[in-house]
């Protein structure tokens, strides 16, 4: 784990800001304690990782590493929580980072002006606990998910098209890996802008996957794994699929673990 | 009769509908029903040699088709298919 020094004590501010999840069952200070002595790197701030980021943040996660290129797009407005109008033009990672940090100063953040690539994967994924994926391309996603079974880190995936989304929560050795539940994708997948989306699914996506990954970060409640949750807020439909490694997998097949049957 | 489920990138096969009710005694009749139905679906569904692409997941109720090993289940009136491609958006 990459624990952060002297951030694991409490201060009476955090008590108080802290308080209504602290009163959680199963929760507790120890939760929040261990919140604040993780890291998480999300790949691509945008409605997705940009939500779970915001919800990471005001639960008091200790760490970011963010990656996101490029500029803020009035196309992003519609989904990015943490974006304005006035924002088009700037770096979009460090209007993120920005925002993030005035929701809650005590978080160290780390920024990268780059999407998740061959050379710098190894080296992002080496600063975090865990992983969030909300990369709007599928070369990045088996490029994170890669790298987390190399590294063993758990990865909490979030997708969306449309008014559909699913998440899973990706622990190597105990759950599928990206690459077990889809070994490739769609031939049409071919830039970032082939899906349409509108804010809520985005935001729903997002929170889900901050939900896991603070339940695998702290031990609370009962993660997704081996579970594809999916819905389709158009007409509110939701279903928990069952997932399973596939053993002849070729990120992460014979890397020990086991096999799901359904709960 | 079935029901069967398409996520948004299948749906102008199905005159933009999310659901089709197909009469299906098993799983083995999926495609060839579903291609009637919905022209053309067959082909964005599955490789030549009839086997559901890797990036489609087709669920049996909640589970995964490829974990049955088999697809001469036979279906009841009250089971659900769901045919969910991979998505990436963020």
């Amino acid at each position: 784990m990459n624990t952060i020094p002297n951030k694991s004590e409490l201060t009476e501010f955090d008590l108080q800001r802290y308080e209504r999840q602290i009163r959680l069952q199963g929760f507790g200070k120890e939760a929040q304690r261990r919140l604040r002595s993780s890291s998480v790197f999300v790949s691509r701030v945008g409605g997705v990782g940009g939500t779970a980021a915001m919800n990471l943040v005001r639960a008091g996660i200790g760490k970011l590493v963010l990656a996101h290129p490029g500029h803020v797009e009035p196309e992003k407005l519609n989904r990015c929580q943490l974006l304005f109008p006035a924002d088009v033009g700037r770096s979009f990672v460090d209007v993120s980072a920005a925002r993030l940090k005035s929701i809650n100063p005590d978080v160290e953040i780390v920024t990268v002006r780059d999407s998740v690539n061959e050379s710098n994967v190894a080296g992002l994924v080496a600063q975090a606990d865990l992983i969030v994926d909300g990369a709007p391309l599928f070369e990045e996603r088996y490029l994170m998910n890669r790298e987390a079974v190399a590294q063993r880190k758990p990865l909490c995936m979030g997708a969306v098209f449309g008014m559909e989304g699913y998440v899973t929560a990706i622990v190597p050795g105990e759950s599928p890996c990206l690459a077990c539940i889809y070994t490739e994708k769609p031939d049409y997948w071919t830039n970032i802008n082939v899906f349409p989306v509108i804010g809520p699914v985005a935001v729903i996506v997002g929170a889900t996957v901050a939900m896991e990954a603070i339940k695998l970060l702290t031990g609370f409640g009962t993660p997704l794994k081996n579970v594809l949750w999916f819905f389709d807020l158009e007409t509110n439909h939701s279903r928990r699929f069952h997932v399973n490694r596939k053993s002849d997998c070729p990120v992460c097949g014979g890397r020990g673990g086991h096999q799901h049957k359904g709960d | 009769m079935s029901t069967i489920f398409l996520a948004t990138p299948l749906r102008h096969y199905n005159a933009n509908q999310a659901q089709i009710r197909l009469d299906l005694r098993s799983l083995a009749e999926l495609i060839p029903a579903l291609e009637k139905a919905c022209p053309g679906i067959g082909a964005s569904l599955c490789d030549q040699a009839g086997a559901f692409k890797p990036c489609v997941n087709v669920f049996l109720n909640t589970e995964n088709v490829r974990d049955l090993q088999t697809d001469e289940i036979v279906l009841s009136e009250r089971d659900e298919i769901h045919i969910i491609p991979a998505m990436a958006g963020g």
